[in-house]
This record gives C-alpha cells, sequence and structure tokens, in this order.
C-alpha cells in the first residue's frame, strides 16, 4: 500500500506540477505555464495516454468544459458507488472507442479514479481489472445522456451526489 | 506411352510430383500446413503496437524537413500536426499566444512531434484560435498523428472552438507540454 502511495503521488506531482496557469496569453481556460520546451515534464506512460486521449476534451487538470464535457476532477469517483455507474465509465465512447488496448485503458480508468477524484470513491473501492474493462467496451453505449442523468438521479437518492452538482453543468447555445 | 509425357513441361512435373512423394510423408504435410495455420492465426495476436510504429513512420518522415527557427513556416517542428492558418503569421508573439481579439479554445487535440535538433519525442497541444474571422494567412495542412473525422478527437480538419465563447475560427497554434516518455 505504502508503494502504491507512493507512486500515485509521484504521478499526482507530475500532472499537477504542470497544470497552472496559462499557456495561452489571451484566455483564461488552459491551465499549463509558459516554459522552455527542455523544461517539459517527461510523462509516466498512463499521463501520457491521459494526455494524447482524453485531455484534450477533459482538460489536464480533468475539470472538463461546462455543458459540454463531463468533470472528472472531484466527480467521477461517484459513479463507482453503483454497479452501473461503474459499468458506465467503461461504456462511454471515450473510453470503450479509444485507441487503447484493454491494458492501457484500464490503467487510465484507475489513474482518473485514484488521482482526479479519490475523494469521491467509497472506502472499499476496487480498481477496475483488465478482464471487467474488456468485457464493458465490448457492449458500448447508447444514449449517454439519458443513462448518466439515471445514474446521476439515482446516487443522488442515496445522499451521493450533493444537490447542486451534476458533474456537467448546462448547455448552452452558442 | 500416355500422350502427356510427350510434353516437357508435364514429365517435369511428374518428376518433381514424383520425387515429392517419395521423399515426403502425407503426415509431414499435415504437420507442415497445421503450422502455417496455426502461425498464421498466432502471428496478429503477437503484442505488436501497430499505431505507435505507423506514428513513428510519421514522425521521421515529418522531422527530415523539420526546422526549429521560422515558426511562420509550415515545416516548424511543432507544427507537425497543426491544419490551418498559422498564428504565428496573424499577429500573435508565439505559436502558442492568442493575436489579440481572440481566444484560444479550452478543448484541442495532443500528438507528438520529434524535435530535430535533439532527436526527442514531445507531447504537443495544438489549439485553434477563436472568436475572430478567418485570418487567411501561412494555411499548412501536416498531418502527422492525425486520423480522419470518425476519430474526431484526433482530427485536425474540424475547428476546435468546442467551449470558446463563439465557434468562429481565426487561426492554430501548438505548444510543447511534455516529452513523451
Amino acid at each position: 500500500m505504502g508503494r502504491a502511495a507512493a507512486s500515485l503521488l509521484i504521478l499526482l506531482l507530475v500532472q499537477f506540477d504542470y497544470g497552472v496557469p496559462s499557456a495561452w496569453a489571451g484566455g483564461a481556460a488552459v491551465r499549463r505555464p509558459i516554459r522552455p520546451d527542455s523544461e517539459a515534464p517527461v510523462f509516466s506512460r498512463v499521463v501520457e495516454d491521459y494526455t494524447r486521449t482524453c485531455e484534450g476534451c477533459h482538460q489536464p487538470d480533468g475539470y472538463g468544459m461546462t455543458g459540454i464535457v463531463p468533470r472528472l476532477k472531484d466527480f467521477a469517483g461517484y459513479f463507482t458507488h453503483v454497479p452501473e455507474g461503474r459499468d458506465f465509465l467503461i461504456r462511454v465512447p471515450g473510453v470503450s472507442m479509444a485507441l487503447l488496448d484493454d491494458e492501457r485503458i484500464t490503467e487510465v480508468m484507475n489513474w482518473v479514479l485514484y488521482a482526479l477524484s479519490p475523494g469521491q470513491l467509497p472506502a472499499d473501492f476496487q480498481p477496475y481489472t483488465v478482464d471487467e474493462v474488456r468485457r464493458l467496451r465490448a457492449n458500448p453505449l447508447a444514449e449517454i445522456r439519458k443513462v448518466r442523468a439515471g445514474i446521476i438521479a439515482t446516487l443522488r437518492e442515496k445522499g451521493i451526489v450533493p444537490e447542486h452538482d451534476d458533474g456537467l453543468g448546462p448547455r448552452v447555445v452558442r | 506411352m500416355n500422350p502427356a509425357h510427350e510434353n516437357p513441361f508435364d514429365r517435369t512435373v511428374e518428376r518433381l510430383t514424383r520425387a515429392l512423394a517419395q521423399r515426403t510423408s502425407r503426415r509431414s504435410v499435415f504437420a507442415f500446413l497445421g503450422k502455417v495455420m496455426v502461425g498464421g492465426m498466432v502471428l496478429p495476436l503477437l503484442p505488436v503496437d501497430r499505431t505507435l510504429r505507423m506514428r513513428q513512420a510519421h514522425a521521421e518522415a515529418f522531422v527530415k524537413g523539420a526546422q526549429v527557427d521560422d515558426q511562420t513556416q509550415c515545416n516548424y517542428w511543432k507544427y507537425c500536426g497543426i491544419d490551418g492558418y498559422l498564428c504565428s503569421c496573424c499577429g500573435s508573439p508565439g505559436n502558442n499566444v492568442c493575436p489579440a481579439g481572440s481566444q484560444p479554445s479550452p478543448s484541442g487535440w495532443v500528438g507528438s512531434c520529434v524535435n530535430p535538433t535533439d532527436k526527442l519525442t514531445y507531447l504537443v497541444a495544438y489549439r485553434d484560435c477563436c472568436g475572430k474571422d478567418s485570418c487567411g494567412r501561412c494555411p499548412c495542412l501536416n498531418t502527422e498523428g492525425e486520423y480522419p473525422v470518425y476519430r474526431p478527437q484526433l482530427n485536425n480538419d474540424m475547428v476546435w472552438c468546442f467551449g470558446a465563447d463563439t465557434m468562429l475560427y481565426h487561426c492554430s497554434g501548438s505548444a510543447v507540454i511534455g516529452k513523451a516518455g
């Protein structure tokens, strides 16, 4: 456990050391500092996989985009409180259809939960296994918004997800 | 005499066939065929990362013609996967800064480019600057690590202004975010 916690801490440092503030002057949303290329951090495999596969929309720190891309940060862990929520996280298109093999997407998903949303995990949380992920991603979701809303409602009834937060926010017509 | 034997081609084939029949057993043929069949089925299952190999092949092709000095050229090394008008040509002080009046989109896609100087692979975030009409200068169409539009996360033909205040596309930029491990 000590070793696992230590490696988790290292991952967190790699990720968040590079998380704040904006590399893109003139805008607010992007949280990366301007620094010389030579000082760019070396990413571990799992962080590189997250960066290549997920962060373009979910953002480096997992905050997502209001109304468009769900927040992983301090939210994704809630889903694992119910079986259908645990399945949901793997059956969403971004995960089930990711260009990563079962082993690597399992690694990424466990990393997302432990690194970005540890405070929302149940006390008895068990990380995803490769076999579980293989089985779930073979059965991708249709009607994602509907299924997601249903799971959030269930979690609300159980008092797990707070009333004011659905991890997504309102959609805005632009 | 069988008329077939008059043809030198037939004679050769017959000789080879008889020689093969005398030297090999039926079992050995089955064993050989079995190996070919099983081997052929197992080969695609071997743990070879084909996407990575493809990416590397593309990376090597672009880096041959890449340079590290001029950010207003399509062959600047960080532009290996850029598609659009270069922000560096549109009044922006650097390729990772949006020109005045436009704002960086919070969404974007991440690829990787090889720096020709140190030969290292860097992860590069591509972002569009939004909120202003098309810049129209320095159009580039580089495709390294890019996928067709049915893989929108890794496609660069799209306007990546999701999450910005408007979907109006102005120009594209790139920023190094890390070194590939």
